[in-house]
């Protein structure tokens, strides 16, 4: 069983849940996807190695053949590509690696070369195996880090957690996408509703199944849990807005690993998690 | 010979933008006759890249020069490459940016 994370809202949660699902279970593979800054490892005592490179292909020019026509900045959806008297700039960064510029070429003057953009690393402790996809500083492009990095699923672990990173964009997609089930980690204020909302948008318009753990709980306001209770969508778990549960993270110590009681309230998520994909 | 500067307003006073990608307009003023038009810049709501849409949509309309007040990496990149003329500009009226330029008392960077 294939799970995220998510969330719209950065900061709400999303590693306290994933790490704390991983150190309750003993045969599972978690995944930090959340390439731009990944910090599960932060809570993990697992020693990791680089083990693979996340690539995209970027276009080179053959001044050789290139009559600078135009055709290939003309189509350029990004504007990587500038036609200027002479010379064709190539903004690497900016490309997406769509390779529509060698496709459209008329004189097959451009090639394709690879760009690494981002590295995945991983290491193990037992029968948990962990991953995670690290983006280059000064890289934009997180959803290739991201697609590389699930190359690396273990499906014969029984379960697979994947930390997403937060907000609703193309990353997100990416992190979620073949996931039998998504928890949206949201605390209960009008900005983590407001972003919640688009993640639940996403959601439904890919056909994601998906229930919601609403943390720091007790700040804020019921406007969250009562929009839950409108739409139907299952509340997983509330995780108090508790001192010792923040102390307790300042040190390393994410919340399953805080106390018993945690660890066995993110086991029965998971038993909690087939039931609802079970029902349906 | 024209040079153009981003502008925030659409009108004769129209006073230098601090932003160069993603200002609203182009006060574009032409040597040949001493007129100017403004135009919208087609780069202001890009996703990414604005800096480098904009310099491509003023090498269309065949600037050589250019007053801003700051630029981007790329932006830079492609003003270079292009040979166009970048001068330093203050926050002020056009009309006077344009004056200090043909007096040549604005820097070159």
């Amino acid at each position: 069983m294939q799970i995220t994370i998510a969330s719209g809202k950065g900061g709400t949660g999303k590693t306290t849940i994933a790490t704390s699902l991983f150190l309750s279970h003993e045969n599972i593979q978690l995944l930090d996807a959340d390439v731009d800054e990944p910090n599960c490892s932060l809570f993990l005592s697992i020693s990791v190695k680089e083990v693979g490179e996340a690539q995209i292909l970027v276009p080179e020019i053959d001044y050789t053949k290139c009559t600078h026509c135009g055709i290939c900045s003309e189509n350029c959806e990004f504007h990587s590509l500038i036609n200027l008297p002479g010379q064709i700039l190539v903004f690497e960064k900016i490309c997406h690696g769509c390779g529509v510029c060698s496709y459209l070429c008329p004189e097959k003057a451009i090639s394709e070369k690879p760009r690494t953009i981002g590295k995945i690393f991983a290491g193990t402790d037992k029968e948990l195996i962990f991953h995670y996809g690290e983006l280059i500083v000064g890289e934009e492009l997180s959803t290739p880090v991201i697609a590389k990095l699930k190359n690396f699923i273990h499906q014969e672990k029984g379960l697979i957690i994947i930390d997403s990173p937060p907000g609703s964009a193309c990353s997100m997609v990416e992190a979620v996408i073949n996931s039998d089930y998504v928890i949206i980690v949201a605390e209960p204020t009008p900005f983590g509703l407001s972003d919640m909302q688009i993640v639940v948008e996403t959601l439904r318009r890919i056909k994601m199944e998906f229930g919601v753990i609403i943390n720091k709980d007790g700040i804020g306001n019921d406007e969250l849990e009562t929009f839950c209770t409108e739409e139907e969508i299952p509340i997983l778990m509330k995780v108090p807005f508790d001192i010792e549960i923040a102390q307790k993270y300042s040190e390393g110590k994410t919340l399953a690993v805080s106390s018993p009681y945690w660890k066995k309230k993110f086991i029965e998520l998971i038993k909690k998690i087939k039931g609802e994909i079970n029902n349906d | 010979m024209k040079i153009a500067l981003p502008v925030a307003t659409r009108d004769e006073n129209c006073v230098l933008d601090n932003r160069f990608g993603r200002g609203s307009f182009y006060y574009i003023f032409d040597t040949e006759n001493d007129s100017f038009e403004i135009v919208d810049n087609p780069a202001k709501q890009a996703r990414g890249g604005a800096g480098i849409q904009a310099v491509e949509y003023l090498i269309s309309k065949g600037i050589e020069s250019v007053i801003i007040p700051e630029m981007g990496p790329n932006a830079e990149r492609v003003l270079r490459s292009a040979n166009i003329s970048v001068f330093q500009g203050e926050i002020l009226p056009a009309k006077v940016l344009v004056e200090k330029w043909k007096n040549k008392s604005l820097k070159e960077i």
